[in-house]
């Protein structure tokens, strides 16, 4: 590998780069949006779930039933009937549940309990299994003191979170977008410019001079790997200064396991470049490799004890994964290498892995 | 009728581009399938084989039934008895736990006492819950499932103990809840899931070729060719959308049909014409996104980074993963103009809750206005790009 | 019927502060081969595009076939042909199709549609590979191939954006035959090229230098007015005083 030869296919591929304004600027919105989003308008937790109340007798008392119901944060009050169907109000998308009140709701019944009917919308498990356990808990504190004998709170349990106290949700999307912004950029941009040239003829000029392939191939892709960990830092940057997200840990531990990750990254664009042509079918494949697993099976957004086994192994292999228990470990418990080995090793591994067989093919295509 | 002409030769010029590119075709169709087949179980925000230890440090027979009940609760993976709540912070911070249970000393003293008072205990007995806070929604769910169970097993304590002493148990609970679940009795994540995995697919996969094959035409040179001859640059973006159309819709209903019907999402339910011209608009915006875009780039690449962005923006806020009404108020109206949203809503109405095609009309509506305005705009900044 | 195929008086065509087509006078007989010469950078390939229809100019005007450049141009697309650079042709299509879809562009009555095709093709010479696809032909066959799609429909004026680049000199000099024969039947050719050495086929050549008419004539004309030998001298006089190239 000569030094000067590197350099030269380097700063090409920088200039290249860099006249590319509007990718450049896409780039580095795209975590900025991201986070906006994550950090301000969207949350996982229920709020002000629409909820219609069947009240076929209305009283004072079912009326301040109603108020409590609309003032409790989790549930907004969309509608009080007098009758009407369950299903058909359900179907109609105008609340998520739907509480039918009995006729002698007022009428004060010490032996006896009242019925009331839940009605709930199952076509947001989601949703339906936070309501189906928060609207019977809203009632039972409602009704606590309504009785002789009370309802009863006999074993009660005081939750402790370790690392994440006030469950800040910016300390879980924070590595979350790193991992999966990385990701993309890594190996959506190698993939695509890559295949570029080989689409446009440009490539046998490079094939026809003295370069040697690990020339090309260190000097294609350091641009790259400058981007995208430019994108990296920018992340956390705007994490701590928008959202309060300090690492605990070390930084350097970070650094580089951040640019073992990024390596695992371009070189999986670099194999895609090997395998395709077309620079449609590279955008394609780069899109179907990284996106849908990285989000769903590296634990991101979905939790991955939940996966079943055969799902559970495939998660193992995608890079995501375990650099998202790296940067999670870094981030939240100060975690250090003799933590991190395991997921730092297989980064490390994989990066061999890709690298190398990208580059035996690339050099076999020249 | 030369315009006829003029524009059915680009319309089969499109196609057989398409067709002798089997490379795309392969892609085109087998990701949005395969991907949702594989994948469909991974949506599920629900916490399963959660893994848990017990700290019972009261070793009385009240602890050992509470202890039972964790035990052998479905949702948990137990892993053990340890002897200390140290060594339960340990085995948390190497990740090995998610969640720690510790019964305290003198837990059953405190729940024995509170029966014989019987009447509402002045004090409850307190279990401490220590769960692993890094991914706040699982631990979230995980505690609050687990404090739930821990106060089920002590309700359920005091009524069999109080029944035990000859009252009566049912007027102890104010109220009797009768529960339905409608729609989706099972709560199949999937079914909730699988619609918005497809349509987040199809989108990327339509726009992104759509875009392509518009700009692969600026790259060389055949677009400045058409533009000399008679043909009228509307002609020119119909000849695109058109197929890509045609094809967009096609493989969203295979696509919808094959991992649909493997994750059993009642298809059945849904009003076929009406999903037909849900369809159909949408893939209307989707292929005009792709028009919008192609006249906003100068290469390939551009045309990718910059759907990309879009479509991530568009999915985040349109309800697929997060619940829409999470969201504040000024963002939902902001959504108005995302199609992706009014979408995933109809697909749901029609299929999850069988909903009536004439009640989303106002659906359709936003669709049809998404997608004529984004073509309409596409046409504009054509002609001004053309000329 | 006027006796110019293209007239333009004032032509000008501005960038931001950059002018890179400077009030140009230009006129072209009916039938002739007109070569329209430069350095790169010059100005020729924005000032045929603006001939074409393909870009507004920003003052002066012009008639190309008898239409207004400014306010006509549908209709002057449909006497005009037009190769590029690039050939512009579709890889993926087959050579017949790729010649199929430029009669359908071009609206040739249906009945003549077959003639006209085999016409084109023995006119340029592209009698086998028919069901070649194009991307797969050398490139002196795409070359005619886009020829044959520019002429089909007859036009009256065919506008070459330096249709002889990345060719051999072979297979320039045929092409130039082709182009000969196209003029011979009546066609107004307008060229532009930066090989001074094929402006020897053109019936006049127009030097542009930074955007501006430095000189036009028949070439034995222009030799003379400059005393040289050849037209590449005639050039290198003309673009002496040049600032950009």
């Amino acid at each position: 590998m000569n030094l000067t030869h590197l350099k030269s296919v380097a700063r090409k591929e920088f200039r290249h780069v860099l006249r590319d304004k509007q990718t450049l600027f896409v780039i580095l919105s795209l975590p900025l949006i991201m986070m906006f989003l994550f950090g301000y308008a969207l949350k996982s937790e229920i709020e002000d779930a629409r909820v219609v109340v069947i009240d076929p007798h209305p009283s004072d008392e079912t009326r301040s039933l109603c108020r409590a119901l609309d003032e409790n944060r989790q549930f907004a009050l969309a509608a009080v009937e007098t009758g009407g169907d369950p299903a058909k109000l359900l179907v109609q998308h105008r609340a998520r549940a739907l509480v039918e009140l009995p006729v002698d709701y007022s009428r004060r019944r010490d032996d006896a309990p009242l019925p009331i009917g839940f009605v709930y919308d199952g076509s947001d498990p989601a949703t339906a299994t936070t309501l189906r356990a928060a609207l019977p808990a809203f009632f039972r504190t409602h009704f606590v003191g309504r009785n002789k004998l009370e309802a009863t709170e006999l074993v009660t349990t005081g939750t402790r979170f370790l690392y994440n106290p006030d469950q800040k949700s910016a300390l879980f999307f924070v590595p979350g977008l790193m991992a999966t912004i990385l990701a993309m950029i890594g190996t959506l941009l190698t993939s695509v410019t890559v295949t570029r040239e080989k689409e446009l003829g440009t490539m046998t000029n490079l094939r026809l001079s003295s370069l040697t392939a690990s020339d090309v191939i260190v000097g294609k892709l350091a641009p790259y790997f400058a981007i995208a960990s430019a994108v990296g830092v920018f992340i956390l940057l705007i994490g701590r200064l928008a959202f309060g997200v300090i690492p605990q840990g070390s930084y350097g531990l970070l650094a580089w396991t951040t640019a073992l990750y990024l390596l695992v990254s371009l070189g999986i664009g670099l194999l895609i470049s090997t395998i395709v042509q077309k620079q449609q079918h590279a955008m394609l494949m780069g899109l179907g490799i990284t996106m849908m697993p990285t989000i769903m099976l590296s634990g991101f957004v979905f939790p991955r004890m939940s996966l079943p086994a055969p799902l559970y192994v495939l998660s193992c292999v995608v890079p995501a994964t375990w650099y998202l228990q790296i940067v999670r470990g870094i981030v939240l418990k100060a975690a250090t290498l003799k933590e991190l080995w395991l997921p730092a090793l297989v980064l490390g591994g994989q990066a061999v892995l890709l690298l190398g067989l990208a580059s035996r093919r690339f050099g076999k295509e020249h | 009728m030369d315009v006829l002409r003029r524009f059915l030769a680009l319309f089969r010029k499109e196609f057989l581009q398409i067709r002798r590119d089997p490379g795309s075709l392969r892609l085109l169709f087998l990701l949005p399938v395969m991907q949702t087949m594989i994948l469909g179980y991974a949506m599920t925000r629900d916490v399963k084989h959660i893994a848990l230890c017990l700290v019972d440090l009261d070793h009385s027979s009240q602890s050992a039934a509470l202890s039972h009940r964790l035990q052998t609760n479905g949702r948990f993976a137990f892993q053990g008895n340890l002897p200390s709540l140290e060594a339960a912070r340990e085995e948390l911070l190497a990740g090995r736990i998610l969640v720690a249970v510790a019964i305290p000393e003198g837990f059953a003293a405190s729940v024995e006492g509170a029966i014989r008072e019987q009447e509402a205990p002045e004090r409850s007995t307190n279990v401490m819950v220590v769960v692993d806070g890094q991914d706040a929604a699982t631990a979230g769910t995980a505690a609050a499932y687990t404090s739930a169970i821990v106060s089920q097993w002590g309700t359920e304590t005091f009524q069999r103990e109080v029944i035990g002493q000859g009252l009566d148990a049912r007027s102890l609970q104010p109220f009797d809840a009768r529960e339905r679940m409608l729609f989706n009795p099972e709560l199949e994540y999937s079914w909730y899931m699988v619609p918005g995995m497809i349509i987040l697919l199809v989108t990327m996969v339509g726009a992104l070729l759509t875009a392509f094959s518009i700009v692969r035409e600026r790259e060389s040179g055949t677009l400045e060719q058409l533009l000399v001859t008679p043909v009228h640059p509307v002609q020119i973006l119909f000849g695109k959308a058109l197929p890509y159309w045609i094809l967009s819709q096609l493989v969203f209903v295979i696509a919808l049909s094959l991992p649909g019907s493997f994750y059993g999402v009642p298809l059945g339910n849904a009003n076929v014409p009406g999903l037909a011209l849900g369809v159909a608009l949408y893939c209307l915006t989707v292929v005009s996104l792709g028009t919008l875009v192609s006249t906003l780039v100068s290469s390939q690449q551009q045309a990718l980074f910059l759907i990309w962005f879009a479509l991530i923006f568009f999915i985040l806020t349109s309800g697929f993963m997060l619940p829409f009404e999470s969201m504040p108020g000024w963002m939902q109206t902001l959504t108005e103009g995302n199609a992706v949203r009014h979408f995933l809503y109809l697909v749901r109405a029609l299929v999850l809750r069988g909903a009536s095609p004439f009640a989303l009309i106002p659906e359709y509506l936003k669709l049809a206005a998404i997608g004529i305005g984004f073509f309409t705009a596409s046409v504009v900044l054509f002609k001004r790009k053309a000329a | 019927m006027s006796a110019f195929s293209i007239r333009t008086k004032g032509l000008t065509k501005r960038f931001g502060t950059f002018v890179a087509v400077d009030g140009i006078d230009v006129e072209v007989k009916r039938g002739e081969i007109y070569g329209f010469l430069g350095a790169n950078g010059a100005g020729k390939t924005t000032a045929m595009r603006m001939l074409c229809g393909l870009l507004v100019p920003t003052s002066g005007e012009g008639q190309v076939a008898g239409f207004d450049i400014l306010r006509e141009t549908a209709k002057i697309r449909t006497r005009i042909g037009y190769m590029s650079q690039k050939f512009a042709l579709y890889p993926d299509l087959t050579l017949r199709e790729n010649l199929k879809l430029s009669t359908d562009l071009y609206a040739i009555p249906r009945k003549l549609v077959a003639e006209r095709m085999d016409e084109a093709i023995m006119r340029c010479e592209i009698t086998e590979m028919l069901g070649r696809v194009t991307g797969t032909l050398p490139w002196g066959w795409q070359q005619r191939l886009s020829l044959a799609c520019a002429t089909a429909h007859h036009p009256e004026i065919l506008f070459l954006d330096e249709p002889t680049g990345s060719v051999d000199p072979l297979s320039r000099r045929g092409f130039w035959d082709l182009i000969r024969a196209e003029a011979a039947r009546g066609t107004t050719i307008f060229v532009t090229t930066h090989y001074m050495d094929e402006a020897e086929y053109c019936h006049r050549a127009c030097f542009l230098v930074d955007g501006r008419v430095a000189d036009v004539g028949a070439p034995p004309e222009l030799k003379a007015r400059h005393g040289v030998e050849s037209l590449q001298d005639v050039f290198l006089a003309v673009a002496a005083k040049a600032r950009r190239s």
